[in-house]
């Protein structure tokens, strides 16, 4: 399915009742009994010119059955402009989904409209889900409240289940737990597991129903047993963790596999990752892999991170770097932050790629907005070693990576960032001043930190400037003097700085009237001159 | 608006009167026109030209200005005017206007005491006892503080009752003491309230009674002496005469430091009693008038900025605004761009600079200005209230050659 829906529900639900032989027969029974309106609204609407040509449902149903969706699709629009309820329905659905050509709701609506004349109860129901798909708006929220409520007043069980999913979450509709809880109790009862499910919620938080956790487990085991995957997911991890049930792993991992035999790319994931690092008691790389990679191939960017793993350490796969880089790089695309960083560094190193500097600054940058230090430290390097121009990341940007880097202890970046401070760049002062102070990367200088302090100070800094004063004060890296430290405090706390006073003041009751005269004396004339 | 417009015609009023200048000022406490005052004093007569010298010393309504204080001061001293010889030797012993002279400073004292005057007689002892143009003489002290006592001066028997407290140029008298502290203490005097207490402590002389030695500490607490609030603090923290309270010892004991100076300090801003109270609901109409160029906006607008300050940006803002303000010689923007430079608060930290505004908006009569001036007087150096002079003349004679 191309869009998701507003709730989290199975496509294949849908899917599955799709098409039963019988219906059709039935509806093209009724097509011909209400043939005469159906023409009738087809003159009435935009009709095109060329009018299609009609294909034989038997035809229509053929190239459904044998695969061929678009001349199924192509055959139907012409039923269903003759007015055919079941042809209108049908049709809807394909443009919904996208199957037999393009996603198109707005045809969808208008099909799905003329059947729901008719009341057509899948109709409704499907039409309420398009109204609720794509970002919907207020009108789309309300006219999808209308048709559930339509669809409830029919007994359609499925409009029971999503007319409480919009009472609970109250848009388009006022919120109403209480009525949600009826409907969805209704539903549950009907055997639909996604309601079952959603009914442990519902007793679980207590909501339109006094909580009630022996109910709420009562209906997360009956969803999970009937098939519902969050429900078998949340069984999983409530015994994992011991959320809600006392911790039980041999439970849990039951639950896992079944999960797994669902099809749920998560379950997926976790079990394949722990069968592949031995975590697990039979640990058992080959299974591992095997569940990874459907897990993988059905997209989830953590299976295919870990797949990528598998290659590169040749764990239950024979090492392959080439294919553990195309795994890694399949997450990447997907911005997880760990593969986009092994990324990174593939291109970099050449590591089962060809070296890239551009792709590898392309992955490390994907890695960067997921605030990942070592991709910082890694472009830092790029600049410093001239393989990534400062001009590309902008000077602000490429000054804090070098810092970053020259943090890390690469000396290429110490080297860039010195260079910058002689050129005259404050940040560049400020970073070299805190590396020199704290010893990260360099060897502790505090006689070099206050000098860049000092620079960066004079060139109005007020954080620097309250840095100085409690090196000064402290005596770290320059000679004790009270007097220089509360003008650079005084100083910091008149250009800004918050707490810069504060130290001012300290300062001052320690020191005669005379000293704070001079010291005053001396920020005077510094203001004044800066 | 129409309050705005009224409010500003106020301030107006206040600007000009400001700008008149020294001539057009009034002296009520001198109950003399100025220009009277001084044709007086260059014509000779001493008793004026001390009276002026008061004035300026004390700056209120007047530009304060030590220097000129101390020229009249010395006419009247040459003449044998008891008081200003004893002024004088004030402001040579501390560099007030004059360059510090210890050693005139004691002889302007001696030459005071002849007409007998139980302050001057205070005063030398307190020379005397400190050694100031002398070599240190508790003795002498001692003698010149009976006599002053003896004249009725409480000081003099409180800072008497120190020297027999303590031994000094006497032999020790805690019993005397007491005495001597008992009087002043009775009739409010706070240093002889905590010394008294410090006695009651220490049992010496007197039984040791905790509850007496609260009750002194507490009455001269009230008064606001530093030392006193420490000492009733301790009794506190250790539940001595009182009942144990550490929150309240911590009270006390940042109080004091407040009072002394040190500590961070609150910031009282000051309002002119004669505008109307600042009014929050107003603030846009200050701020347009402000942005219009209005001194009374401008100092509105820095008012409400500063008493509702979160951060030192705020303080920043109101300071600008206060600078505008003053700049156009409005009082109360001047007192608190004052209070802003002595705090350090959303300007450098500059006892000049501080006292300079402080000055200028006292010169302007305005009462918590005079008040907060000499408070703070205590925090700075001799060298630094004169340079504030002079600085505060600059800004006067600025604003007068604007109002020209």
């Amino acid at each position: 399915m191309r869009r998701h829906w507003a709730f989290r529900t199975k496509g294949s639900a849908m899917s599955s009742k799709f098409f039963p032989a019988r219906l059709s027969r039935q509806t093209a029974v009724l097509a011909l009994v209400l043939g005469l309106g159906g023409a009738a609204i087809a003159q009435s609407t935009d009709a095109p010119v060329d009018a299609p040509v009609q294909m034989p449902m038997e035809e229509v149903e053929q190239a459904y059955t044998s695969g061929d969706l678009e001349t199924a699709r192509n055959g139907l629009l012409a039923h269903a402009e003759a007015g055919e309820l079941s042809a209108q329905y049908r049709l809807g659905f394909m443009m919904a989904n996208g199957s037999g050509g393009p996603f198109d709701p707005a045809g969808a609506k208008r099909w799905l409209e003329e059947a729901v004349k008719q009341r057509h109860g899948p109709a409704i129901v499907l039409l309420a889900r398009v109204y609720l798909s794509d970002n919907p708006e207020e009108d789309d929220f309300a006219r999808a409240a209308e048709l559930l409520s339509m669809g409830v007043e029919d007994d359609i069980g499925e409009a029971r289940f999503y007319l409480a999913q919009m009472l609970r979450q109250g848009r388009g509709i006022a919120p109403d737990a209480a009525r949600a809880f009826e409907l969805m109790n209704a539903a549950a009862r009907a055997d639909m597991a996604d309601a079952q499910f959603a009914l442990a919620q519902m007793y679980a938080r207590g909501e339109g129903v006094t909580q009630d956790e022996a109910q709420a487990s009562r209906w997360l085991f009956q969803a999970a047993e009937a098939g519902q995957s969050d429900a078998q997911m949340s069984l999983y991890f409530n015994y994992e963790n011991g959320n809600g049930f006392p911790k039980d792993p041999v439970k849990a991992r039951e639950w896992l596999e079944i999960a797994v035999n669902s099809g749920v790319p998560l379950a997926q994931r976790i079990l394949g990752t722990a069968l592949l690092l031995g975590e697990a008691e039979d640990a058992d790389p080959a299974r591992g892999v095997g569940l990874l990679a459907a897990a993988a191939e059905a997209g989830d960017a953590g299976a295919q991170s870990n797949l990528g793993y598998a290659y590169a350490t040749g764990t239950g796969v024979t090492q392959d770097d080439a294919k553990s880089a195309e795994w890694y790089q399949r997450a990447a695309d997907q911005k997880l932050t760990r593969a986009a960083l092994v990324m990174g560094d593939a291109y970099i190193l050449g590591r089962g790629v060809e070296p890239d500097i551009e792709k590898a600054v392309y992955y490390l940058k994907i890695a960067l907005a997921g605030r990942s230090d070592v991709a910082a430290q890694r472009l830092g390097s790029l600049v410093a070693a001239g393989d990534l121009p400062e001009a590309e990341l902008g000077k602000e940007n490429a000054l804090m990576l070098v810092a970053e880097a020259a943090d890390a202890g690469d000396p290429d970046a110490l080297l860039w960032l010195t260079e910058s401070a002689e050129a005259g760049e404050i940040y560049a002062y400020l970073r070299l001043a805190n590396l020199y102070r704290d010893g990260t990367g360099v060897e502790a200088d505090p006689a070099r930190a206050a000098d860049y302090y000092l620079m960066a100070a004079k060139e109005g800094y007020a954080g620097a400037q309250a840095q100085l004063a409690d090196l000064y004060a402290a005596g770290a890296g320059v000679d004790q003097d009270y007097i220089e430290a509360h003008k650079w405090a005084n100083v910091a706390a008149a250009n800004g700085h918050e707490t810069a006073a504060e130290r001012r003041d300290l300062f001052a009751n320690l020191m005669t009237p005379e000293q704070i005269a001079e010291a005053q004396a001396r920020a005077r004339v510094y203001m004044t001159k800066n | 608006m129409a309050m705005l417009r009224s409010l500003s015609l106020v301030l107006r009023c206040l600007v000009l009167f400001l700008a008149l200048g020294v001539p057009g000022q009034t002296v009520a406490q001198a109950g003399v026109g100025l220009a009277a005052l001084q044709g007086a004093a260059d014509a000779g007569d001493a008793a004026a030209q001390r009276r002026l010298g008061d004035l300026y010393r004390n700056g209120a309504g007047v530009l304060q200005n030590y220097a000129r204080a101390a020229s009249y001061y010395a006419s009247a001293a040459e003449q044998g005017d008891a008081n200003a010889q004893n002024s004088l030797a004030v402001l040579y012993a501390s560099g007030l206007g004059v360059d510090a002279d210890p050693a005139r400073a004691f002889s302007l004292f001696s030459q005071a005491v002849a007409a007998g005057d139980p302050r001057h007689l205070h005063d030398l002892a307190t020379a005397y006892e400190n050694g100031i143009g002398t070599d240190p003489d508790p003795a002498r002290a001692a003698e010149f503080y009976a006599r002053a006592a003896a004249l009725g001066w409480q000081d003099a028997a409180v800072s008497l009752g120190v020297l027999y407290q303590e031994g000094r140029g006497v032999a020790q008298d805690i019993a005397r003491a007491a005495e001597l502290y008992a009087a002043p203490a009775n009739a409010g005097h706070a240093r002889a309230q905590n010394n008294l207490g410090l006695i009651h402590v220490r049992g010496e002389g007197l039984a040791q009674d905790y509850e007496q030695a609260a009750k002194w500490f507490g009455l001269a607490a009230e008064q606001g002496l530093p030392v006193a609030l420490n000492n009733l603090g301790v009794l506190y923290q250790n539940g001595y005469g009182v009942a144990q309270d550490e929150a309240e010892a911590t009270r006390l004991y940042k109080l004091a430091a407040q009072l002394s100076g040190t500590g961070s300090q609150d910031l009282t801003l000051i309002y002119d009693p004669r505008l109307m109270p600042a009014d929050p609901e107003q603030a846009q109409a200050y701020l347009t008038a402000a942005r219009a160029g209005d001194p009374l906006g401008q100092f509105l607008t820095g008012y409400l900025l500063a008493s509702s300050a979160q951060s030192n940006a705020d303080f920043r803002a109101a300071a600008r605004w206060f600078e505008r303000a003053a700049a156009q010689g409005a009082p109360a923007a001047m007192a608190n761009l004052g209070l802003l430079n002595f705090e350090g608060k959303g300007a450098l930290q500059d006892f000049v600079e501080g006292y300079k505004w402080l000055t200028l908006a006292a010169a302007s009569g305005l009462p918590g200005a005079i008040a907060a001036r000499d408070s703070l007087a205590g925090r700075m150096t001799p060298g630094q209230i004169n340079a504030a002079n002079q600085a505060a003349d600059t800004v006067w004679r600025a604003l007068e050659a604007d109002a020209d």
